[in-house]
């Protein structure tokens, strides 16, 4: 009887989005306006192409979206989680700065080759716990970031030669003849039989690893269906760029619709896949062109599909997304005997960060001391300061939340809401000044944190679904912040700078607001370090030990929110010091509450004064912004101490 | 806590510099980092000191060259202060654009900032305006005049060339690849280039207070009977299509072989020296947009 209902509801759902499909494109192809010669060119070479990509990138995305998550048992892995996108958008630039040619006459295989590129760099970092989902998605962001940031910098430093990486990353459909669609359909071709012929050992890997040694299967098994995955997805970035989301949710949109096995999700993830594009692709169409040529189908996709996802995974069991620990376990290990002196070598390194950064400049005739630009250092190493220290104290707060070390303020997606409202406030008044453009930022961090409290409040605070909600919230700001590059305005350099984590602008009076925060963080954090000590052991372990779990999780989360606001207006919204500062205070032996609380704090600040430093000075005169360095030195940090603790064990 | 907090920071945010009144009546060394402001001061006869992102002024702008003694100063958004200093300039040159930036280098030297892209979309009436006011401020006021003389005599020279003869309305783009082009439309320079020297645009579209918009080429088909400029750099992919005769691209009737040209590099979001270098580009192409004369 209920499967019956439920069929019936999904052919109703089925019958009217069809009848909504063909209801746009009719009204769309009747809306073509011209001569009889320009409307059938127009469909001919623009509207059937578009409609044909649509349809295949789509499909293309949901496979490997299946792919992925059958493979790797996890149900977050997709291309957009998993470095696709990244590699192939840093491959993509620097093809296009050294051999504009070569990214002209072959971008898929600057795309797949960096595609692989990332998915070896996650695989040496976390292959090791890639039975822990929320571990190796975690692993995948961070590469993921290591490899933007980089790409960040070249856009940077070259934004004017660039300017059509802004439209590939936001992923525009239009089209101009068949011949992208035609080479789109030959590998996405290649990909389904490959698949069809490997359905078999397939399903058998999602019986576990011992079923699949003992009925035989080869170890290239699981490689050659993720290497499928990754050609499959890297053939729609270089054909049409970045199509956000629809990866992941696509095959989460089968199971919904009841392609509960996997046979039926092989071939219900691809429809739902490509229905999804087409549906968002024939809305933008209804606009009149001059507004449509504004918006970007990916990052439309991005934007319906985030929301869309957090709904979506609420129907996924809550067992899929358990952690074991992963990293977090084999970080966990040994102490400082004498925290005391290990605070105090921290200091001195700290002080002398500063020291350097106020001191030292460089101008044309070299390195010195030039004391005329104290007045202009003394902000910058000031904000530098206090947006580390916040960072470092938000992220043991989180970390510390989470009970799991690779989960980081960024990940809870505040700095993304900071970024969302600069965009907003520059989208509506053309010449903002820096306090409208400071009220935007402050305003966007504050109904991000309201948000994640109603979600969490929801919820529970349970931190597989804050993970989610940051991650969806991330994908946001990624999708409306390329929306803004993409339409090209001059300005974007300037959001560039500052999402990039320029300290240039800040002022002292803020710079000391921004210190003052991030120290009455710290000292709140410390006086509740009892919470601290007692919630990374669990929710029983906690409320035994007496412990009001509900108000000791959101006075946590909300002291993180606003550490993390105030650093991220300085930095920008994504930098791995929240991430890097409480690891390395894990490592170097402080690792009870309070001390590494202080530790994070001082290796925080003095990581991300040294990286605005070295930004200043490395390229001089051409000015690199702390946050994407920090972002760099952060999570190759990060990779390598997960590396090396991969050797160790 | 989190009104409070966002109180606390409305009470403490910077206050803007009271902008013309810290700006000198007079200056004789100026750095700059704006293109546009940069091409001005030149035509001028003025070398500033330092300009932003000197390697894409040669390749963007070209023209008028910039001597290899202007010292690059760093990223249009954070030009390096201690390289700014080293100059020791008496004002720095600034457009709206880098409003958030101005108080900091307000520290190194007064900065006037020079609108000419704004919501009234007329940047040719402004960059008159800027011009009238760095002569006047560098003491330049002859040059300025003969600047804005020159610039109206060459758009005077185009409409002269074009006399009588009827004209077909002229289409201006830069391709952002071979799939989108910025075209140049009400609000841009060289929109008011064509509209003083008589011609239309073809784009009848709005697009943002740049003058530019964004255009899929799937729109560029509908525009019919029009010239088309294209303006350098084309990217590789646009050459090979063109070539090969291949997409949609080459059946767009702009694109009908005798029906373009491609122009060298004029920057289209600068001043009046690049009006008149647009002007004088438009003079040498003028048989593509003369009726009778165009295929």
């Amino acid at each position: 009887m209920h499967r019956d209902r439920r069929r019936l509801a999904i052919l109703i759902a089925g019958g009217a989005y069809l009848l909504l499909a063909v209801g746009l494109i009719a009204h769309n192809i009747a809306d073509i306006q011209g001569s009889a010669e320009v409307r059938a060119l127009l469909l001919g070479y623009a509207y059937w192409p578009r409609l044909a990509v649509a349809l295949l990138a789509g499909a293309a995305l949901g496979l490997a979206g299946v792919l992925m998550q059958q493979v790797l048992q996890n149900p977050l892995a997709a291309p957009e989680t998993l470095g696709v996108n990244a590699g192939a958008h840093l491959a993509l630039t620097i093809g296009l700065l050294a051999s504009p040619a070569l990214h002209a006459a072959h971008p898929e295989l600057l795309a797949i080759a960096g595609a692989f590129a990332a998915w070896g760099l996650i695989a040496a970092v976390g292959w090791r716990w890639r039975a822990d989902p929320t571990t190796l998605i975690l692993c995948g962001f961070v590469v993921s970031f290591a490899l933007g940031s980089i790409s960040s910098l070249l856009m940077l430093l070259n934004q004017q030669y660039l300017a059509s990486m802004f439209i590939w990353g936001a992923g525009s459909l239009v089209e101009d003849g068949w011949s992208g669609v035609e080479q789109l359909t030959l590998r996405v071709a290649a990909g389904a039989i490959a698949t069809a012929a490997l359905a078999r050992p397939l399903l058998i890997l999602g019986f576990g690893d011992q079923q699949a040694k003992s009925l035989g299967l080869t170890k290239l098994l699981k490689p050659l269906l993720l290497a499928i995955a990754v050609l499959l997805s890297a053939s729609v970035a270089a054909a049409v760029g970045i199509i956000g989301f629809v990866g992941l949710a696509a095959p989460h949109l089968a199971r919904v619709l009841g392609a509960e096995k996997l046979g039926e999700r092989l071939v219900a993830a691809p429809l739902a896949g490509a229905a999804l594009v087409l549906l968002v692709d024939q809305l933008i169409q209804l606009l009149p062109p001059d507004q449509a040529a504004n918006l970007p189908t990916g990052a439309v996709t991005a934007l319906i599909g985030a929301p869309m996802l957090i709904f979506l995974l609420r129907r996924v069991p809550r067992l899929m997304l358990k952690t074991d620990g992963g990293l977090a376990a084999s970080l966990g290990t040994g102490g400082a005997r004498r925290p005391a002196l290990v605070l105090a070598g921290l200091a001195i390194a700290l002080a002398l960060a500063l020291a350097l950064a106020f001191l030292v400049g460089r101008a044309p005739d070299g390195f010195g001391f030039y004391s005329a630009a104290f007045p202009w250092r003394l902000p910058r190493v000031v904000a530098a300061c206090g947006a580390g220290l916040g960072l470092g104290v938000a992220g043991c707060l989180v970390q510390r939340l989470f009970a799991n070390p690779m989960a980081s303020p960024e990940i809870l997606g505040i700095g993304g809401g900071v970024a969302m409202g600069l965009i907003a406030v520059l989208l509506l008044f053309a010449d903002a000044g820096a306090e409208l453009q400071l009220v935007g930022a402050t305003v966007g961090a504050l109904v991000v944190t309201g948000a994640i409290l109603l979600l969490g409040l929801d919820s529970g605070f349970t931190p597989e679904r804050l993970l989610l909600t940051g991650i969806a919230i991330t994908a946001l700001l990624d999708a409306s912040s390329l929306l803004f590059l993409a339409l090209g305005d001059p300005r974007s350099g300037q959001v560039l700078a500052w999402l990039s984590g320029s300290t240039y602008w800040v002022e002292l009076d803020f710079a000391v607001l921004v210190l003052g925060a991030g120290i009455a963080g710290l000292l709140l954090a410390a006086l509740a370090g009892r919470w601290l000590e007692i919630l990374p052991l669990g929710a029983g372990m906690a409320t035994n030990l007496g412990v009001p779990l509900h108000a000791a999780r959101l006075t946590v989360l909300v002291l993180a929110a606003i550490t993390t606001a105030a650093a991220a207006l300085i930095v920008g919204p994504m930098s791995f010091v929240g991430l890097l500062a409480p690891h390395l205070a894990g490592l170097i032996g402080l690792r009870r509450a309070k001390p590494q609380l202080f530790g994070a704090a001082m290796i925080g600040s003095a990581l991300v004064v040294f990286a605005d430093w070295m930004g200043r000075v490395v390229f001089a005169p051409t000015e690199l912004p702390a946050g994407v360095l920090s972002v760099l030195i952060g999570s190759v940090a990060v990779m390598g101490v997960a590396m090396g603790r991969r050797k160790a064990s | 806590m989190i009104a409070r907090l966002l109180a606390f920071l409305l009470a403490l945010l910077p206050v803007p510099p009271a902008a013309d009144e810290a700006v000198p009546t007079h200056a004789e060394r100026v750095a700059t980092i704006d293109w546009g402001t940069a091409e001005t001061l030149l035509a001028l006869g003025v070398t500033p000191l330092g300009l932003a992102e000197s390697a894409g002024y040669r390749d963007w702008v070209g023209s008028p060259a910039l001597p290899a003694n202007v010292a690059e100063i760093g990223l249009r958004a954070t030009p390096s202060l201690e390289y700014l200093a080293a100059l020791k300039p008496d004002m720095i040159l600034s457009t709206p654009q880098f409003t958030a930036i101005e108080p900091v280098l307000g520290k190194i030297a007064p900065v006037l900032s020079l609108a000419t892209y704004t919501n009234d979309l007329e940047p040719y009436r402004h960059a008159q305006e800027n011009t009238m006011r760095l002569g006047s401020v560098l003491g330049r006021e002859q040059a300025a005049a003969d600047l804005i003389a020159a610039t109206n005599g060459k758009i005077a020279t185009l409409k002269d060339a074009i006399g009588t003869a009827q004209t077909r309305p002229v289409l201006v783009l830069y391709f952002q690849d071979d799939r989108h082009a910025w075209v140049f439309c009400r609000g841009s320079l060289f929109d008011d280039v064509l509209k003083r020297a008589g011609i239309t645009n073809a784009w009848t579209g709005g697009g943002n207070f740049w003058g530019f918009a964004n255009a899929g080429i799937d729109q560029l088909l509908t525009v019919r009977d029009a010239a088309l400029l294209v303006i350098e750099p084309v990217p590789p992919a646009v050459r090979a299509k063109l070539a090969a005769r291949d997409g949609l691209l080459s059946q767009l009737p702009v694109f009908a072989p005798g029906n373009y040209a491609i122009l060298p590099n004029v920057w289209g979001f600068g001043g009046l020296p690049s009006a008149g270098r647009f002007a004088d580009l438009l003079l040498k192409h003028t048989r593509l947009f003369e009726r009778g004369h165009a295929s």
